[in-house]
């Protein structure tokens, strides 16, 4: 029984603290946050299967965690309000070639994550050849560059 | 030049439809956050969840003849201990022991030193032990904790008044 119960807490926590983090801190992983990410998989995973290793435990465990995920993806899309919380919305970052410098520091972002972007997913050079740049909801920031 | 800000956080319609009001909110939420997050640290190392100077607790009777220490927080499923100090009644013994409600959210690991003596005392348990050349006996017990919320206990001698211990356990 408890393990239905278990598995709600940690994926509720998990939840909350992920949206507390943002999106930037684990949007693009680095070496480091992904032994981070695996540290704190150990640590849940002792509270979730608390003394318990039978085969039947660890089982239900994952049942009762895809279950959670299932049901929360069928809310989002009866409901867009509620994925639109869960998942954050994307937001614009740089406009015809302008940083948009408070909503960048907000979301703490500098100019040089976006150029890093810029450079890497279209081979742009300056921060005026860049038409849209979006932060997207995944962490990532996507460039749409000016026609030349 | 500075970007008018109101005009930075108004909603663009293309390439995508935004929703800067949400977004502000989800700023919102994540300094809050934050701000929990350090609070939870604060609280932790002051010993809220166990082993700290919120947790540490010493206490005895009206007359003295019994005093324990142990923690006020404990967690479900861990190890922690309890201290009894008991004066030597008339007999040259010293005898204390443990109610029901402690013995329901409770198993006791090891119990150190061994008593002379073991014996259901009303629905808990109570031991004998040598003590001390003093008249003390210092019994330190290593206990399991089975359950979960407050816990409302006491350290009962025969010869003098019991020792009412308040302890919470987390999940």
């Amino acid at each position: 029984m408890d393990v239905v119960l278990r598995a709600a807490a940690i994926y509720l926590i998990l939840l909350i603290i992920f949206k507390i983090a943002g999106r930037r801190t684990l949007g693009e992983i680095t070496t480091f946050d992904f032994v981070l990410l695996l540290v704190i998989g150990e640590a849940t995973q002792q509270a979730l299967l608390g003394n318990d290793f039978s085969l039947i435990n660890s089982f239900l465990a994952i049942v009762s965690l895809i279950a959670i995920d299932i049901t929360l993806s069928l809310i989002k899309e009866r409901s867009p309000s509620v994925a639109k919380l869960i998942d954050g919305v994307a937001m614009i970052v740089v406009e015809d070639g302008k940083l948009l410098h408070e909503r960048v520091r907000k979301a703490r972002l500098d100019e040089d994550d976006i150029l890093t972007a810029a450079r890497e997913t279209q081979g742009l050079e300056r921060l005026d050849q860049i038409k849209f740049a979006v932060l997207e909801n995944n962490g990532k920031i996507s460039i749409i560059p000016k026609q030349q | 030049m500075p970007e008018n800000p109101a005009e930075e956080f108004a909603d663009r319609h293309y390439p995508l439809q935004e929703d800067m009001q949400l977004q502000r909110r989800v700023w919102r939420f994540e300094r809050i956050g934050w701000g929990v997050l350090y609070l939870f640290i604060i609280l932790t190392l002051l010993g809220l969840f166990s082993k700290g100077v919120l947790s540490k607790v010493r206490t005895q009777n009206d007359s003295g003849s019994v005093v324990v220490e142990y923690q006020r927080f404990e967690r479900n499923g861990t190890i922690s201990n309890l201290t009894l100090r008991v004066k030597a009644g008339k007999d040259g013994t010293a005898a204390i022991g443990l109610d029901g409600d402690f013995f329901n959210n409770f198993t006791i690991e090891t119990i150190q030193p061994t008593p002379t003596a073991a014996r259901n005392q009303g629905t808990g348990v109570g031991w004998v032990f040598q003590p001390d050349a003093e008249g003390w006996a210092t019994v330190r017990l290593s206990m399991h904790a089975d359950g979960v919320g407050l816990v409302r206990s006491a350290a009962v001698s025969a010869d003098s008044s019991p020792v009412q211990l308040t302890q919470f356990i987390y999940p």
